[in-house]
Order: structure tokens, then sequence, then C-alpha cells
């Protein structure tokens, strides 16, 4: 009601993940967590059986044979002919065909390490690190091939692509030391993606995708280097969707330091919010659009169910 | 619409509409807060829109509320007082309650109670219109009509500035009924008291309520210490000691220290610490010596005041008007008689020694002020009490003595007369009296009756000399032997001088005449020059002869004097010396015919309506609203 009430400087109201040591970090090298990885592992492989027909074939391509391999619904921009009207015709539903390559796989694992990454409780950079690792595990243990590259501002691939589950505690080290700076650059990741003398075919990218040039750029270089893709959009209820503030405030960009004046009333929050929706949703739509697997993975819910979810459900892995 | 209190309105909605903008034009410090993107807030086209435009106007509407929530708490600090709109018909008058306790000042008013009353009084008259004419009238010692009902708002205004507080009681009931009275000349008729209700409880104050009452009450608590009761008076069985008396009364929350001096003539002659408790009354008393205050006799008498003056921590007092009182001790001058001896004159003797100094017994008729006779001798030259015997050059002849067989002997009185001051009759037995012929003569008069007829009389004989005849004589009778007998003779030889009676010393009422001895006008008119009458501040203006001055509204001393005779000047005080006006806490409500009228509330009209409370209401609930509505930030 007064205007002196309370007006003073920067204040930190979202949690947010310390730089330096990280408990969450140091998570990955325990006993616990690798436990946790093998028994992952084990409902994950049953997952991929039943949906593959042997061992280490190629995971479901589009286009690329004329062996059937799988279903899955129909998103807004699927081409029309892939879609099955046998199966419309017996349940009412729009399932797009899907067929099975005969390729080898190496992913690489694309890591937003952005400043914006730091946030959330569990912080979005955590989960990116134990989705990570769940990712790269089961593929290590499935003989498929792993590159991590993280991203902030500019990409570097923390390490070369690697095969065998003998790497595992590697890849797992390589992840733990992952810290959030910088700023999100799609773009910089999609193309360092291309780089190396052995190009994966897979690139999986966990962001919080709050990058300002967008997703589309970093996907249509994706494509270019003819890479099956897959997002893993992070997101934290606390700090994207519906964060705690009230009153009239001046918000600070963690990544680029600029400033927007913002009266945070209910409704404005509420608003806000709905934005946020608005965005996974397009973003949802744009890689469905692309062929590309989308996936949103919330802090709170645990990693195991989203690495399942994402094996069973969204076709992002698989 | 008038206000009680516009000083407060003013002053109290100034600086909070000011403290309140200046709050508001001031720049804000927003709350920095880091985010993890500004990317979604940029894109929510709503946060745009608020920066701009919208913050601003949400903003004004916010500044306009809590504005008028100020003002509406304002304007009931000032206590608005809803006059009847210019299209009301019908009389409405106006009473001023005038008493002392309104004089009281309000520190939230910074005005007295008194002026507050008449700003009230100056909205209504100005609402004044032939079909409402408005009528003044003034509750001081006496009701006075101000202005008749009156359409003029400039008439009225000039009768309001007559208007002043008096330092006593006033005479609500009288003015009530002759607003009353007045109001009625021009119906749908309305009265409106302005007052603060300081009545005592239980009293009525009017005869009826046919014209509804509006009691505008003004005034807030005080703590107000004052003096209520003020006497003296000699001391019995001495002949020149005063006993004098003081009740200090604490109207207030809390118990309270003072100071009590003690002047007479002006100079200290005591002071006393007094230590009240709140609600309470302490009484001091003196004995005076009067050969030590007056070691040269006191032929001129003396003026005793007493002046209260808080003491302690708190020196706040609310009524200077009751901080003082004055008391006079009456000069001692003899009179003078001659007895003219007789046979039965024992009991005569007894009751002129009771005089004490009053009464100096001289051997010659020549020299006395008044003689005594009770024998038909000749008629003495001067002044004269009689007794039985009629002496020659009486305006009327007594019959012979003959016995009363009724009994009592007396069956009435005139009370009011000097001479029967505090004297009894009742129950007096009479052997025998001389028959007095009725009807009596001009200018004479009968001060006590018999079944068969006028017992005593005083009158003057055609040469002006003033006679007092008793028509038995007191051995006849059981008179003697009562303590009325000395009183009666007493009483009769200070009229027969020209002096008032004994109670000349007493206090004047606010109001009430002065009883100006008729010495100090046979004297003023023997040497031609008038009388002049000194007022409590200082002001002398001539007192002509025969005419009575009652304007003894404010406390102190009044003097009479003539100049040019060795006759001494006449004093006498005021004082407020009233528990109720001392009592300054204002009253809720008022006895009004049957009815009892609470302050602020009408009885049958909408005249003076003071919605302060309303006010306040609307206030606070604007307030809570913005602050809700700021909370869910529909406002900023």
């Amino acid at each position: 009601v007064w205007p002196l009430r309370a007006r003073r400087a920067a204040v930190e109201v979202l949690p947010r993940e310390p730089p330096g040591e990280s408990e969450a970090a140091a998570e990955l090298l325990e006993p616990a967590f690798l436990a946790r990885l093998e028994r992952l592992t084990v409902v994950a492989k049953k997952l991929v059986e039943a949906r593959r027909r042997g061992d280490r074939q190629a995971p479901k391509q589009r286009g690329t044979s004329l062996e059937f391999a799988d279903y899955r619904d129909y998103a807004p921009g699927d081409p029309l002919r892939r879609i099955d009207w046998n199966v419309y015709a017996r349940l009412e539903r729009l399932l797009v065909r899907l067929y099975e390559g005969e390729h080898d796989l190496g992913i690489d694992l694309l890591i937003d390490c952005s400043e914006s990454m730091a946030f959330g409780k569990p912080s979005k950079i955590s989960e990116a690190r134990r989705l990570a690792a769940a990712l790269a595990y089961i593929a290590l243990a499935s003989h498929d091939r792993v590159r991590l590259v993280n991203f902030a501002g500019t990409a570097e691939s923390a390490t070369p692509l690697l095969s065998g589950k003998g790497n595992a505690q590697h890849v797992l080290r390589v992840l733990a030391g992952l810290r959030a700076g910088g700023v999100t650059d799609l773009s910089a990741a999609a193309t360092h993606a291309g780089t190396g003398r052995t190009r994966a075919r897979m690139a999986v990218i966990l962001s919080d995708l709050l990058d300002a040039r967008g997703l589309e750029a970093a996907l249509g270089r994706l494509a270019a280097q003819r890479k099956r893709c897959a997002v893993i959009h992070i997101t934290d209820e606390t700090c994207d969707v519906a964060p705690p503030l009230t009153g009239e405030l001046q918000l600070v960009d963690a990544e680029t330091g600029e400033t927007l004046e913002v009266d945070a009333s209910p409704g404005a929050l509420n608003q806000y919010t709905q934005q946020v929706e608005s965005y996974c949703e397009a973003q949802a739509t744009l890689c469905a659009q692309r062929g590309v697997g989308y996936m949103r993975a919330r802090t709170t819910v645990p990693f195991e169910e989203t690495i399942l979810q994402a094996l069973r459900e969204s076709g992002v892995i698989g | 619409v008038s206000f009680v209190d516009p000083f407060a309105a003013l002053a109290i909605g100034g600086a909070a509409l000011a403290t309140l903008t200046i709050l508001y034009l001031m720049r804000r410090q927003r709350v920095r807060v880091v985010v993890p993107s500004i990317l979604l807030w940029t894109k929510a086209g709503h946060a745009r829109a608020y920066s701009a435009s919208f913050r601003k106007l949400r903003r004004l509407l916010s500044w306009l509320i809590n504005a008028v929530a100020i003002a509406l708490l304002a304007l009931a600090f000032g206590r608005p007082l809803l006059a009847k709109g210019a299209g009301g018909t019908g009389a409405r008058v106006v009473v001023l309650d005038a008493s002392a306790s309104m004089q009281t000042h309000d520190p939230d008013a910074s005005d007295t109670r008194f002026a507050q009353a008449l700003r009230i009084a100056r909205q209504i008259t100005d609402h004044a219109t032939p079909d409402s004419p408005v009528g003044v009238i003034l509750a001081g010692a006496h009701a006075r009509i101000l202005a008749p009902l009156e359409d003029d708002p400039a008439a009225l205004a000039r009768a309001l500035e007559q208007a002043a507080p008096e330092d006593g009681p006033c005479a609500l009931g009288e003015a009530l009924d002759l607003a009353r009275g007045l109001a009625r000349a021009v119906p749908p008729a309305q009265v409106v008291l302005l007052s603060d209700a300081g009545q005592p409880t239980g009293r009525r104050a009017a005869s009826a309520s046919d014209v509804p009452l509006e009691l505008v009450r003004v005034g807030t608590p005080r703590p107000n210490l004052g003096i209520t009761t003020f006497a003296i008076a000699p001391t019995p069985g001495t002949d020149s000691d005063f006993d004098a008396v003081a009740r200090v009364y604490d109207d207030g929350p809390d118990a309270r220290t003072a100071q009590l001096l003690v002047t007479l003539d002006g100079h200290p002659i005591d002071t006393r610490p007094l230590s009240l408790q709140a609600g309470a009354e302490q009484v001091l008393s003196w004995r005076l010596d009067g050969r030590e205050l007056f070691p040269q006799g006191h032929p001129q008498g003396g003026v005793l005041e007493v002046r209260l003056r808080p003491t302690g921590s708190d020196l706040e007092d609310a009524l200077p008007v009751d901080d003082q009182a004055y008391a006079v001790i009456p000069p001692l001058q003899p009179i003078k008689v001659f007895l003219r001896p007789g046979p039965n004159d024992f009991f005569l003797k007894q009751a002129l020694a009771a005089a004490g100094g009053e009464v100096v017994m001289v051997p010659r008729a020549g020299d006395a002020d008044v003689t005594i006779v009770h024998d038909n001798g000749p008629a003495p030259s001067g002044p004269a009490l009689v007794f039985g015997d009629a002496p020659v050059g009486l305006p009327f002849i007594p019959g012979v003595a003959k016995p009363l067989t009724d009994t009592p002997s007396v069956k009435g009185w005139a009370e009011k007369s000097p001479i029967m001051a505090g004297v009894t009759l009742t129950d007096l037995h009479v052997n025998r009296t001389r028959a007095i012929p009725t009807p009596l003569p001009p200018g004479w008069e009968s001060i006590a009756d018999s079944p068969d007829g006028p017992l005593i009389v005083r009158g003057e004989t055609s040469q002006g000399t003033r006679l007092v005849y008793f028509g038995f004589d007191p051995e006849d009778s059981d008179l003697p032997l009562r303590v009325a007998f000395p009183l009666l003779v007493a009483n009769s030889l200070s009229w027969l001088r020209g002096e008032a009676p004994r109670a000349s010393a007493a206090p004047v009422a606010p109001g009430d005449p002065l009883p100006v001895p008729a010495l100090l006008e046979t004297a003023a008119q023997s040497s031609g020059s008038p009388l002049t009458l000194t007022l409590p501040d200082g002001t002398t203006q001539p007192l002509p002869a025969g005419r009575t001055f009652d304007d003894t509204i404010h406390a102190g001393v009044y003097t009479v004097a003539t100049s040019g005779t060795a006759t001494p000047p006449s004093s006498w005080v005021v004082n407020v010396s009233d528990v109720d006006e001392s009592n300054v806490t204002p009253g809720t409500g008022l006895g009004y015919g049957e009815q009892v009228v609470t302050a602020d509330v009408a009885v049958g009209g909408s005249l003076g309506m003071t919605p302060w409370r309303v006010l306040a209401l609307i206030a606070v609930a604007l307030a809570a609203l913005e602050f809700v509505l700021a909370r869910r930030g529909k406002l900023s």
C-alpha cells in the first residue's frame, strides 16, 4: 500500500545452486546412484527389448528402411502419408508408422550448462546431470557410443565418443564436474554436434530452452547433419513456471544481466505461467513438426521416472 | 455543512494529504530479483502494459482512494454539522449555553467551547430564510433573546456578536421554555441547543418537549481544578474574628496537587498545599483574627481572595475562571442605638447585647442612628423601632390592646423581607396586641400577621423616616425566649439605619442584582454626587440612584462608592463556586420535558447531525478496500 515499503537492493528469492562444489554433482559418484542407474538399465532394457526385435539394432528412424518398427501418436507437422489409416479405421486414433534403420547408433548428449540451469530445487543443471548420466549409462550398457557436449555460450566436447560400460565411471565423473555459467546458445551446441571425426547418429538436447535465438535454428542444423534428435526440456516449477514473486520488481536476467520492471501481482503471475505453458507447447509443436522427440522433464519428478517415460511414451529414445 | 472544529480538519487533512502525495511522488526503489531468464517475462505482454500507462493509472487510482479516505477522516475530525438545507421550512431557535463551563478551553479545537458553539450557530443562522427564520437565545444567568425569529443572516450575525459566556450556571430551563415559545410561531419548529450538556444528571431542562430539540454537544473531557465554595462568616461569640471555608474540587481522572493562596486586599496572608483525589472535594478552613488582620479596626472592611494554582507535573487546568473566589469581610460600623428607658426592657437589652460590636448604645437620641421606643411618649425624629404603645406621629392609630385567643398567634410572615431574614415565628404565642388598622397606608407593609390582622409592620413616614412597629410588647409574648428575637431586633436595626440585612456580605449569585444599601443612595443624594460602580475588570461606571444593577455575570468584586461623603463603599463578590460548572466533563444527554435527549441526536428533526462516525467508518472501509486490492495486485 505504501510506496516506501521495503524497496531495497537485489535479493535472491529463487532457489539456486551455488557455484563451486555441489552436493548434487557429487551424488553422481556415489555407489547408491550407480545402483539406481543399474536398476534403471534393467528396466529400460526390458522396455527397449519389447520394442526391438534384436540386440544392437538401430533405433526407430523414419523413412530409412521399409521395415516397420512401431507406432507413435500423430503430432502436428507429421506427413499425412505416414499415418496408418487402417489403424485409424479400427481404433479411431491417429498413429504414425515408424520404420527401423540398420545403422550403429552414436549419441551426442548436448547438456545446457548456462547460468539459468543453476536455478531450481533441485537445480535444473543437477537434473540434466542425472538425466544425462542415466541416458549415457543405458546407452553404454547397450553397446551404443556416447559423447558428452556441454554448452553455455560456446560448446565443447566433454568426452569423445565412448563406448562400453567400462567408460561409465568416466562419464559420471565428467558429468559431476559440469557447472552452470554463461549464456544459453543452442545453435552453438548444434553446430558443435556436427564436428568430430566420428559423428553420432543421434543428438539429445538437455536444456531449459531459455534461448532468445530459439530452438528452431539448432534443430535445423542438427537436421542438416542428418541426425536423429530428441529434446528434453527441463523446467523447474518454482523458478520457471510459478515463481513466488510479488510486488513491483525489477527482474534481472541471470545470464545476460538485462533487467525488466514488472508488477508481480497474482494476475500478472498467472499470465506469466500461461505464457510459460504456451512456450512449452510451442517447443513441443516445433519438435513434432521436425520429427524431433520432445519430453518435458520437471525437476520435481525423479529422473528414473522421466527416463522410463521417455522410453515408454514419448518416442524420444528407443 | 459546518464544522465544529474546522482547524483540526484542515490541519490533519492537509498534513496527511501532503504526506501521502509526497510518498507517492517519491521515486521507488524496486526490489531487484534475479531470475533464470527474462525471456518469457518479456514475451508476456502484460509486463509491458503494466510498466507503462496502466501502471500509472493504477497508482493514480490507489492515490485517489487513499486521498479520499484521508479526506473523510479529516472531515470526521472536523466534526461536520449537517445543517438543515435551504429548502427546509419552519423556525429554528438556537440556544447558546453561556454557562461558565463553556469557557473551557479544548486544546483539540484550539478554542473555547463557547467559541465552537458560536461557529455552529453562525452556520445555522446563515441558512435563515423567510420560510425558515432563525432565532437566537443566550442561556446565561437569565435567558436573553439575542435575536427574535429573523430571516436576515446579517442581522443574526450581528446578534451573535453580542453573545459572551458568563461566570455562572445558566438558566437552561428558562431558555428552552423561551425558545419553545419563540419557535412555535413558524411551524414546524425546532430548538437547537449548543451546549456541553453539563447539566446535573436527572435535572429536567424544560417543562415540556412539544418542540423537537436537537442537542449539539461541544467539548471534550478535560482535567480541571476548581473552587466550588468560598464563604466567610463572623465567628460566633467573638466581635472581630471570622471563619472562612473553601472547597476545592478535582474534576479529572487523576489525583492532583495544587496550592491555594489566600490574600486580603491583594496581600498574601496564607498558602495551603492541596492533594486532591480524582473526582473528590477537599475542604479547607481558616480562623481569621480580625485584630491581626485589621490592627486599626476595619471600618472599610476588606476583600478576601483565594486563588488556586496547580502544582506537580500536570499544570493543565481547563477552566481558569473557577480557580479564584472572593469573599467580603463586611465593614465594622456599629449601629448607634438610643433605648428610651421603659419598664420592661430586660429582654430588649439582652437582644442588643447579643449583637456584639455591631450595636453601640448612646445616651442621647440626637446621637443615635435608631431609637427604640416602647412607650407612648413623643415620636422620635429619626428611625425608630417601636413596641406596643404607639407614640404620636405614626401614620396610623393603633387600637387598644386586646388579647389574642387563637393559637398560634402568627399565621404568616414576609419571609423575603430583610427584617425577617433568618427569622422563624412558627408557634409564637402573643397574649395581647394592639390592632393595626388596615389597609395600611401607602409605603407600609405587614411583615407578620395574626388571624386578626397585622402584628408587625414597617414603612416610612411622610418625612421619609423609617419605622418598624410591633403591635405587641415582647413581654406579652414568648418572643423574647426565642432565638428569633435578637435576630429580629438586629435585622430591624440594620434596615432602619439603611443597610441591607446581615447577609450583605454574602456572595451575590451571578446575574443577581447588587443590593445597594439605602444608606449609600441617601448619602449620594445628599452629597449630590452619583454612585460609582467599579466592576471586576477595574472599569468604573456611574450608577444612577434607584437603578438596579444586575449585570453581575462576571466573577470578581463589585464596589459601589460615593464621593464627597464619609459613607464607606460597599463591596460584593460574585463567584463561580458551582460544582456543576467546575465539572467540565461534557454530558451525554439532557432531560427535556419527559424525554431524555442524547447529544448529537435529534428528537424530531435532522438539524445538526454530526455524522463523524459514519465518515470515519467509510474512511476506514476505503483504506481497507485499497489494502485488499493492493494485496491482490489490482492496485499499485
